[in-house]
Parts: C-alpha cells; sequence; structure tokens
C-alpha cells in the first residue's frame, strides 16, 4: 500500500540525517597539543604549551576566501575527587582569530588587541601553535600535600563561523578540529 | 473479535495518543519555528543547532512510531473485520494523499527552486570583476611601494655617510623633506640607531620582524603593505640595507613606513571586504544549500507526519459514528436492542445517530410488545390445556382435514385408547388402525357428513377394554373465521345412567312396597279374627282346616311383610349417619344374638384395631346379612364353622368372614351382587346387594370368593377415617 511506502521513505531520510550526525561527532582532528606544562613564574602559575597546527586544504581555501577562523584554547587546573565532582580550581580561555586579506596577501593572527601579519600561511600556523605565559592561577593555589591535574585544549570553534559553514561543520568531518583535552598531572 | 469488551481501553488509549499528537505537534511547531530563528541568528544557531537537529530527529522518530502503532493497530482491527476499520483506511488514504502529495510536491520545487536560486547568485563576471578590482587595488600599492622605495634608497644613500651620532638629526630632517611617516635606522644587531616619525606616528619604532631583518641583513630589499589595526588602514613598509664599510656592527637597515592615502585605502579596503564577503558566499554555497534543505526537510518531514498521524486520527474520528452505526445495525440484526449509540456531533452524523437511536427504540419497543403478546398467548394456551386436561369429558380436536390436533387426558381415560398414535391419520381410518374404534368413528363421521355445520348430540355405545360404555359424544364445526376444524367432545354417561336407572327402579320398588304391604296388615288380620271368631263353631275337623288356613294365610303374609321390606330397603335413598365406631366392639355386639341361638363362630379381631368413620346400624345390617348368609350356607354341613376376622392393612382396615359352607357356583360368582341371584332355597337375593351398596357408600369395596378345599369368604376393604 503506498502510506506505508511513504512512511518507510521517511524514516529512511530521518535515518540518513542521523548517521550524518553522528559521523560529524567521529572526527579527524588536525589540531593537536604537543607539549604542556604549568610554569611558576612571578605572576603565579602559567600554562606554557605547543600544539601542532595544520590546517587542512578545506579550510585553507575557506581562509583564503576570507573566512575567519576562531581558535579557543582553554586551559583548565582542578583536583580530583573520586566521591564527588572534581574541584575546579581555575579555568582559562582566549580566542585567537585566524584571517587572510585577499589585498595585501597576508594572514593575521590577532588576540585582543594584539595582531601580526605573517605573510606565509606556515609562519602564521607556527605562532597560533605557540602559547606561553597564559597565566592560571595564584602560586598560592596549591596545596602541597594535594595532587591536582591540568589539562589544555585547542579547538576550532565553529560557532563564531557565518552560518553556512555551521552547517558544515555539523555535517562535515573537515570542519571538526578540535584537540580534545590533553591531561597531566600537576608537579609542584 | 475484540468487539465493545476493548472499546473502554481503546478510547483511552486512543486519547492518550491524541494528546502525545498534540504534544508532538506543538513541539514541532516550536522546532521549526527554532529552526528559521536559529538560521538567522548565528551564535544561537551554531550552539543549539545539532540539538534542535538531534529533538528533530528524535521527533520524527517518535512520529513515526506512532503512526506505526497507529498502522499497526488498524491492519489488526481489517484483518479482524471489526466494524468501520476498513472505512477509516480508506478515509486514511484519501486524507493522507491529501496532505502527502501536495507537500511532497512543494518539497521537491522548494528544493529545486533553492538550488537553482543560490547557484543563480553567483556568476563568472561579477568574481572577474571582484579579483580585477583587488589586482588594481594590488597595483596601486605596488607602485606607492615603488616610489617609498625610491626614497628609501635615497635617503640609505644620504645616511651611509653621515658619521655616528648624528644620525637622528639627519633622519627627521630627510624624513621632514620626504614626507613619510616614520623614519628608522636600525643597527645590524636589531637596535634603532635612530628613529623619527610624524605626530601622527607613534613614539615607539613600529619595528621589523627578525625575519625581515634577516633578509635585509642579506642585502635584499624588504618590502610590504601591512594591514593596520583599524580597516582601511594600510602601512606601507620599505626596508632597505645600509652599506657602511668599516663599520663592525654589520649592515644596518633602514625601514620607512608610509600611510596609504585614505581615498585610495578606503576604496581598496571596500574592494577587499565586497570581495571577501562574495568569495566566502560563493564557497558557501553548498552550505548554505545543505542548510536550507535541511531546514527544509526537516519542516516538511515533521509537518507531514503530523499531517500522517492526524489524518489516521481524524478519519478514525470521522469513520467511528459510522463503524458504531454499523456494529448497531448488526446488533439489531441479531435482535439486540440495547446499543444506543451516543450523539457527539450535530452535523449530519449526529442526525442519523440519532434516528437510528429513535428507531432502534422503536424497535426494541415493538419486540417487548411483540414478546409479551407471544407470552399471553401462551398462557393462554398453556391455561386452555390446562382446563382440558381437568375436564371429565374427554375431547377431540379435528382440522378441517378430520385429522387429529388435539387430545385431552380424559378422553384417553374414557376410550382407554393412547390416541396420540392416531395423530396423522385420517378419522375414517382409525378403525382400521383400531377396530374397537370403527363403530364410534363411524357414527361421529355419519353425524358431521349429515349435520354439515350445526352442532350435533349423540349417545353412542361403545365396547371398550372395560366393557360396554355408554358415551354422550357432542360434536360442532369450529366457525372458519377462527381456525376452521371440528371439535368432539362426550362424555362417559355409563354411571349415570346406571343411577338413573337404579333410581328409576327404587322408586318402583319403594310404591310397590308401599302399596303391597299397605293391605298385607288387614289380610293378617281378617285372618285371624276368622280363626278366632270361627274356631269355637266348627267341629274338629272344620277346625283344623280352618287353623291350617289361616296359618297359611298368616305365614304368607309374614313372608311377603319380609320380602317387602326387604325390597324397600334395597330401594331406599341413601341415608348414612356416620360416626366414628369400633368395628371390633360391634361385631361382638352382633355375635351376642347369634351365640344365644347356639351357632359356633370363630373370631379372630386385631386389638389394634383404629376405628373407623361408619354408619352404625347399616355396618349392623351388613354383618348381619353376612352372618346370615354363612349360617345358611352352614345348614347342611356336618362340622360347620365361621371365622370372622379383622385386621389393618395399608389401604385401611379389612374385614373377612369365612365359612366351610358349600361355596358359590361359578356361574354365580360372576353375578353374586346382582339383585334377586340367589343360592338359597328361601330369600329375595337382595342380601348381598344391600350389603356391597353399603360398602361402596362407605367407600369401600367388597369381594368373594370361594376358599380350598370348601366354604367360601368374602371380605370387605374399608377406608381409615380421615384424620379431619
Amino acid at each position: 500500500m503506498p502510506y506505508w511506502k511513504n512512511g518507510a521513505s521517511f524514516s529512511c531520510a530521518v535515518f540518513f540525517w542521523l548517521s550524518l550526525l553522528l559521523a560529524a561527532s567521529a572526527q579527524a582532528s588536525e589540531l593537536s597539543v604537543k607539549r604542556a606544562n604549568l610554569t611558576l613564574t612571578n605572576q603565579g602559575y602559567t600554562m606554557d604549551a605547543d600544539f601542532n597546527v595544520d590546517l587542512n586544504h578545506t579550510l585553507e581555501e575557506a581562509l583564503e576566501r576570507g573566512v575567519v577562523l576562531f581558535f579557543v584554547i582553554e586551559s583548565r587546573v582542578w583536583r580530583p575527587r573520586w566521591w564527588w565532582f572534581n574541584e575546579t580550581i581555575a579555568s582559562t580561555q582566549e580566542t585567537r582569530k585566524l584571517s587572510y586579506n585577499a589585498l595585501t596577501r597576508q594572514y593575521r593572527l590577532s588576540e585582543g588587541d594584539h595582531y601580526q601579519n605573517f605573510s606565509a600561511l606556515e609562519d602564521a600556523e607556527s605562532a597560533l601553535a605557540w602559547l606561553r605565559n597564559q597565566v592560571l592561577v595564584g602560586a598560592d593555589a596549591f596545596a602541597k600535600d594535594k595532587s591536582y591535574r591540568a589539562s589544555v585544549r585547542i579547538w576550532l570553534d565553529v560557532t563564531q563561523l557565518p552560518k553556512p559553514f555551521q552547517v558544515k561543520a555539523v555535517t562535515a568531518a573537515d570542519w571538526k578540529l578540535d584537540s580534545n583535552e590533553w591531561v597531566f598531572d600537576v608537579v609542584l | 473479535m475484540s468487539g465493545y469488551s476493548t472499546s473502554f481501553s481503546d478510547n483511552t488509549r486512543s486519547r492518550g495518543l491524541r494528546w502525545l499528537l498534540a504534544i508532538c505537534a506543538a513541539v514541532g511547531i516550536g522546532l521549526i519555528y527554532l529552526i528559521s530563528q536559529a538560521s538567522s541568528n548565528t551564535a544561537l544557531f551554531a550552539r543549539s543547532y545539532p540539538w534542535l537537529l538531534a529533538m528533530g530527529g528524535f521527533l520524527a522518530l517518535t512520529l513515526i512510531s506512532i503512526i506505526a502503532y497507529q498502522f499497526w493497530s488498524l491492519r489488526r482491527k481489517v484483518k479482524g473485520h471489526v466494524f468501520g476499520s476498513r472505512l477509516t483506511q480508506r478515509l486514511l488514504v484519501i486524507l493522507a494523499l491529501m496532505a502527502l502529495v501536495p507537500g511532497i510536491l512543494v518539497y521537491v520545487l522548494s528544493v529545486q527552486f533553492l538550488s537553482k536560486s543560490i547557484e543563480s547568485w553567483f556568476n563568472v563576471k561579477v568574481e572577474k570583476g571582484l579579483e580585477s578590482g583587488l589586482n588594481l587595488g594590488r597595483t596601486t600599492f605596488d607602485r606607492l611601494l615603488s616610489e617609498l622605495e625610491a626614497k628609501a634608497a635615497y635617503m640609505g644613500g644620504q645616511l651611509a655617510d653621515v658619521p655616528h651620532g648624528d644620525e637622528v638629526s639627519v633622519i627627521n630632517q630627510l624624513r621632514e623633506e620626504s614626507g613619510v611617516e616614520e623614519v628608522t635606522l636600525i643597527s645590524g644587531r636589531g637596535r634603532v640607531i635612530a628613529f623619527a616619525g610624524s605626530e601622527k606616528a607613534g613614539l615607539v619604532p613600529d619595528m621589523p620582524n627578525a625575519k625581515i631583518l634577516r633578509q635585509v641583513r642579506n642585502t635584499h630589499t624588504y618590502r610590504s603593505v601591512d594591514a593596520g589595526d583599524t580597516p582601511g588602514r594600510y602601512v606601507l613598509r620599505v626596508v632597505v640595507p645600509i652599506d657602511h664599510v668599516g663599520i663592525n656592527d654589520g649592515i644596518r637597515a633602514l625601514q620607512v613606513l608610509d600611510i596609504a592615502p585614505a581615498g585610495l585605502a578606503q576604496d581598496a579596503e571596500t574592494v577587499r571586504s565586497v570581495s571577501a564577503e562574495y568569495q566566502e558566499i560563493a564557497f558557501a554555497r553548498s552550505g548554505l544549500r545543505s542548510l536550507f534543505g535541511l531546514a527544509l526537510t526537516l519542516s516538511l518531514l515533521l509537518t507531514l507526519l503530523v499531517a500522517v498521524a492526524l489524518a489516521i486520527l481524524l478519519s478514525e474520528r470521522l469513520s467511528a459514528p459510522l463503524g458504531m452505526l454499523a456494529e448497531s445495525a448488526r446488533a439489531v440484526g441479531k435482535g439486540d436492542f440495547s446499543k444506543v449509540n451516543p450523539v457527539k456531533s450535530r452535523d449530519e452524523l449526529g442526525i442519523l445517530t440519532q434516528s437510528f437511536n429513535t428507531m432502534m427504540r422503536r424497535l426494541s419497543e415493538t419486540s417487548d410488545q411483540v414478546t409479551r403478546n407471544q407470552q399471553q398467548l401462551e398462557n393462554a394456551k398453556s391455561y386452555l390445556e390446562s382446563i382440558l386436561s381437568r375436564l371429565s369429558a374427554g375431547v377431540l380436536a379435528f382440522d378441517e382435514r378430520f385429522m387429529l390436533r388435539t387430545v385431552n387426558p380424559s378422553a384417553t381415560d374414557i376410550l382407554q385408547i393412547k390416541l396420540s398414535q392416531l395423530r396423522g391419520i385420517h378419522l375414517q381410518d382409525w378403525g382400521n388402525v383400531l377396530p374397537e374404534l370403527k363403530f364410534f368413528v363411524t357414527e361421529i363421521v355419519g353425524e358431521f357428513g349429515s349435520t354439515g355445520s350445526k352442532a350435533w348430540e349423540k349417545q353412542i355405545e361403545f365396547l371398550g377394554k372395560s366393557g360396554a360404555r355408554t358415551l354422550l359424544v357432542r360434536g360442532t364445526r369450529l366457525p372458519a373465521n377462527i381456525d376452521s376444524g371440528y371439535i368432539v367432545v362426550f362424555d362417559d354417561i355409563t354411571h349415570l345412567m346406571q343411577a338413573q336407572r337404579d333410581a328409576a327402579w327404587g322408586e318402583v320398588a319403594r310404591r310397590l312396597a308401599h302399596e303391597i304391604k299397605n293391605p298385607l296388615t288387614p289380610i293378617q288380620l281378617a285372618a285371624e279374627r276368622l280363626r278366632h271368631k270361627l274356631a269355637t263353631h266348627l267341629d274338629a275337623t272344620d277346625a283344623i282346616l280352618l287353623n291350617r288356613a289361616t296359618d297359611t294365610i298368616v305365614n304368607q303374609v309374614n313372608a311377603l311383610k319380609s320380602m317387602v321390606d326387604d325390597f324397600a330397603e334395597y330401594a331406599r335413598t341413601s341415608r348414612m349417619n356416620p360416626q366414628m365406631l369400633d368395628l371390633n366392639g360391634l361385631i361382638r355386639e352382633v355375635l351376642v344374638l347369634y351365640e344365644a341361638m347356639g351357632a359356633r363362630i370363630a373370631l379372630e379381631l386385631d386389638p389394634e384395631l383404629p376405628k373407623i368413620n361408619g354408619d352404625v346400624k347399616l355396618l349392623r345390617q351388613v354383618l348381619h346379612n353376612l352372618i346370615q348368609n354363612a349360617l345358611d350356607a352352614l345348614a347342611e354341613v356336618t362340622n360347620p364353622s365361621v371365622l370372622i376376622k379383622t385386621e389393618q392393612n395399608e389401604a385401611g382396615i379389612r374385614l373377612s368372614i369365612s365359612d366351610n359352607g358349600s361355596g358359590f357356583s361359578e356361574s354365580l360368582l360372576s353375578r353374586v351382587f346382582e339383585p334377586y341371584v340367589t343360592t338359597k332355597p328361601k330369600g329375595t337375593g337382595l342380601g348381598l346387594a344391600i350389603v356391597k351398596r353399603i360398602v361402596e357408600e362407605h367407600q369401600g369395596r367388597i369381594q368373594v370368593a370361594n376358599v380350598e378345599p370348601r366354604g367360601a369368604n368374602v371380605s370387605i376393604q374399608l377406608p381409615l377415617a380421615k384424620a379431619a
């Protein structure tokens, strides 16, 4: 009967879209954390990290076509508690904006009011991959007799992309860049 | 079939389903609104879009399962031949098609239109134009850089021979001459030697980075246009090496910075930003297509699913009253008028339901009436039958073809033939089946044949198993407008006739006795007077003759008197005067007389004998008659003996009198109770007849039998007194 077929085709469509969603969450990352550590400076503990940043062809093309890419670097320190939720000691985020100027043929990496221009993408990538002196927590934040863990993560913030790319980011793996949390024990 | 037992749970389930569907529809509408909102609001979109999609998918799944459930239950109903389900199915197909076909059409058209229109936004000419604009900007910047480079080269030449320490004043002078924004002299180690800037420039030089300096140290000129911190501000940067032979700290570098002219920079920036936007949108079109497509598809999917689910509900709702009507009609067909359908709507269906209910109520009343009438008929019939069965008269009812229709028990009793075996046999042929009925039947048929439709009455002699009987038969033809047929009613009037005869005879006997007895006393008196008067006047021989003659007269008159008394006794009408009496006592009282006469009579009396209800005088006569009979029978017996015996049995009490006399002859035994039958040389022959009558008046029975080796036995069975 015809309405059975209709129902079947509807369910097929729904399954198709759902499977797309699932596929999008299985990501192939071109962002990763190379190394990271907490350093005690006179400003307190700062996060220093080196990332691997290698933008894929799609993102490069998007960049050259004027799309601004936002990268978020997030650092966290917490005390693990097995009996309850972990106690977050501190967490901080900074957003780095990577853009391309077609007129000057330069890449620009900016963070807040600061910016740097690069004539080559590789230079911009290595600048993006370099995190120093991200002040995380005061020097007195840690108790000596307790153990702490810290993490750092960098990802492409698709929420700040123009809408059509957000759909792509939802559906296509090329737009899913996330290092995931790189966790390490805090050595005081 | 599930029928009405599941209707309640069906209702609740359907109501639940309706609510669920309403919720789904509301959520779906909200979701579609949110998706459309999210498409315009970037931040919200990005965060919630996957969730919206997932929710949409979940909602679609929920709807699909609802629809699947609805289809499944409908399918089950159709397979189970539930009334109305086929109608629901047809309505559903129509409604679903009405929703699906335009929906899908609009969807296909929209998707087509969408992709076509998005593609049409972009074309090669615009792209080329923008690219050319960009190139124009680049070329202009290039020329500006070339001018700046020439200035820098000139300044470098001027500065090359300036002695150490005078660079600052020379740079200031050179900058003012050339009109550039900022001039910086940098040592080979990257330190600022001298710096000069316009009022707009900062206090600190905008230093080139290490990479540039490295390039310059290799005696290559560096030139670039940098985008400034604000849009539309472009900084032209040229760094040239300054050869200074003899100074150890390496090749110095001169950086000359200038701001691109504002108008030019603004135009260039406009071209750049428009080009970038265009490029971005062009690059994003597939994403845009899928964004709109996805929103469209999801909206359509939800809408259509809700529409289909609604179609199912609606079709069920539409067909429900029809199904109920059909169900009720079927129930009416089976004779059940109890199913009244609730009237829910005011439309034609409601009116139909209402008129159906009215019709059903009328039918129900009619059917009740019919049932009542039938009941009344049956009551009347059974009333008639019970009357028939209690009638003492025999009743035979025939149809118009003389086939037996009804017979009552009295008819069977009177004729002593099972008449029901004669059903289906024509009345004329009954004689062939049962020969004893031949005369009876012939008479009836003859009467009906001769009298036509009038009633007739006739006495017919019928020779049954218990002897000849006189039947009074009445026949009539039933009027044709009721139930044409014939009825024959007959009474056994044998006893009646016997009684009439007896009464007539008794009257004759009484009068005769009276008439005979009256002259007897004068005759006797006259004879005695003759003897008394003449005895002295006559001689001895004549006196003897007179005495003999008068004795004969007196004796014969006495005999005649007693005979007339017996006669009168037999003929008298019943005058029983019953009272409670002890039979044993009565026997002993009677025997006193006979013992005085020297008769030998043995007694065997039951001492426990209960009292009976009887007339003392009559019973005494019974005893007298029987004992006298016994003694008469023993007159010529050498060793005479009489035995009187009383006993109690289940029927009452029994009195028997036996003797060892001559007994009854076989020919006499059957007629012994008839009047004037006697074995005795003298006697009227009325004794046993009177005894029998008295016993019968006491509801008793009398039997006479011979006993071995010789003698006779008379036994009387009397009922016990009723416990009144």
